[in-house]
């Protein structure tokens, strides 16, 4: 019964704003989280999610039907958040190319997996640190947060991520690495599961 | 391979390691447990990542949102049929007052009586039909079509109920 | 201003008169009540899987099924669903053809009366009381069992 992306984006090419307003409704949700992740703010989120869905309808004949609508409106989201956040606040340079050994020095790796278990629907504490994951994404430092979010939420590849940080693909694993380290710590601290002399602080 | 070395090689996808690298973390993998429930960690990060963004923008009231974005779209780049015939003269009216329906989500005092009506178009041949009527006394009717199905929200009355 | 609604809803009445040689064709129904709240442990029960992506459209975070209906409607004939703090809601089949089903949804208690045409498969989600306490009554209804 309800039109296809691909249908309402031929539509939207039409001139027909209905449609237009259709991939918007669908899709705004996850374009905001998605902002939300890089940018971290709610209502600069918001902001940048409308100019988002701005950008996609000025590129709207660029669109190839080979990928995904939804990937695509992802990856345009990203780029805007990452515009944004580099006029907010200045680059600094990556410290990080490899991932220095005391960083694996923890005492009892898995501790957070074994505490979520491997059904995602069925534990409490999964929804629980859903509820504090953008209280933790917050105090996360932007390098790793963005690396994070266009892992995630955006699925890009290695190769992708290199490209689009300009970064060579060792420094995006390691990066990657480093990152989700840190939110561990963050989330499991946030639980208070016992992770008993922890090596990592953020 | 030193679990220094395999850390960064931890959450790769399939095809995106080369086939060296591939095999120095399996041998790795197979005989050190730290990273093999270090790998499991990062897998549980990224999971909880991704909900809990979505999460997040479940939680916000996006009312008004696609209109703030239509709204900066200026009109001249709408081609295409301008109203012509009864039906398409009637979705014209019609769109004008569902933009009045939301509002009126906002500003509930002004609500007297919101009538929102929605036209969907069926995909086939012959003429389109009206998939979705809803009456609303008093209160700001919303309909958002998913590809699951269609979702009808209510907003406030104008007593604040 | 009157006026132009009531000459809309006129309009829109004689647009959705029923087309000839429509089957009135018994139609297995699954029709459940859920509760979303704002507030409390944000979640949805393995039972409402099947509607997250509707469900994640709108604000609530937090599902309960509290019923559950199954039945082989025909049209015209109402079945009512009771709301927990009283009052009911009323589906009735309009119309059911090959490709498409049309229901119509009556919720006094939000004052709000919807015809709404789905393809089988499709779910309907319609919330059936205003917002109280951040919390909201919603029927979902699936055609095809």
């Amino acid at each position: 019964m309800a039109p296809s992306d691909l249908e309402l984006v031929d539509r939207a090419r039409g001139g027909d704003p209905e449609a237009f307003r259709e991939l918007v409704v669908r899709h705004q949700r996850r374009v905001y989280a998605v902002a939300l992740g890089i940018v971290k703010d709610r209502d600069l989120a918001w902001d940048v999610s409308q100019e988002a869905f701005l950008r996609v309808h000025q590129h709207l004949g660029e669109f190839r039907d080979e990928s995904s609508f939804s990937t695509w409106i992802h990856r345009i989201t990203a780029r805007v958040a990452i515009d944004v956040l580099r006029k907010e606040r200045p680059s600094r340079r990556s410290d990080l190319a490899d991932v220095p050994e005391t960083v694996l020095q923890e005492a009892a790796p898995g501790v957070l997996a074994t505490a979520l278990g491997t059904d995602p629907q069925e534990t409490v504490l999964r929804r629980e640190l859903s509820g504090c994951l953008t209280d933790a994404l917050r105090q996360l430092p932007d390098v790793h947060r963005t690396i994070l979010v266009l892992r995630e939420m955006d699925g890009l590849s290695y190769e992708e991520l290199a490209e689009r940080l300009g970064i060579p693909r060792g420094t995006v694993m390691s990066r990657l690495f480093h990152a989700r380290k840190k939110m561990q710590a963050l989330l499991t601290r946030y639980a208070g599961i016992d992770a008993p002399g922890s090596g990592e602080r953020s | 391979m030193k679990c220094a070395g395999a850390a960064p090689l931890l959450g790769s996808r399939p095809g995106e390691l080369d086939p060296v690298e591939d095999a120095l973390l399996s041998a790795h993998l197979s005989t050190c447990d730290g990273c093999r429930a270090r790998q499991a960690d990062q897998e549980a990060v990224a999971r909880v990542l991704e909900d809990g963004l979505l999460l997040e923008a479940a939680r916000r009231d996006f009312t008004g949102f696609a209109d703030g974005v239509l709204a900066r779209i200026p009109a001249s780049a709408w081609r295409g049929a301008a109203p012509t015939g009864p039906m398409e003269r009637l979705r014209e009216f019609l769109r004008r007052h569902r933009i009045l329906a939301v509002a009126s989500a906002l500003a509930p005092a002004l609500a007297a009586l919101a009538l929102y009506l929605y036209i969907g178009q069926t995909t086939g041949p012959g003429p389109s039909e009206l998939a979705i009527e809803v009456t609303s006394e008093d209160l700001a009717a919303v309909v958002l079509e998913t590809s699951d199905g269609p979702v009808i929200l209510v907003g406030e009355g104008s007593d604040g109920t | 201003m009157r006026s132009e609604w009531t000459a809309a809803w006129v309009a829109v009445l004689l647009l959705a008169s029923a087309p000839a040689g429509a089957a009135d064709a018994p139609l297995p129904v699954r029709i459940r009540l859920l509760q979303g709240s704002r507030q409390g442990t944000p979640g949805l029960p393995p039972g409402l899987e099947d509607l997250r992506g509707q469900l994640s459209t709108t604000a609530y975070v937090r599902w309960e099924q509290a019923g559950e209906v199954q039945a082989t409607m025909v049209p015209r004939k109402p079945v009512s669903v009771a709301l927990p703090d009283g009052g009911a809601v009323a589906v009735t089949l309009v119309e059911s053809r090959a490709g498409a089903a049309t229901f119509e949804v009556s919720a006094p208690a939000s004052r709000t009366q919807s015809r709404v045409t789905v393809a089988p498969g499709k779910r309907i989600v319609q919330q059936v009381t205003a917002e109280r306490g951040g919390s909201a009554w919603f029927v979902t209804i699936k055609a095809g069992g």
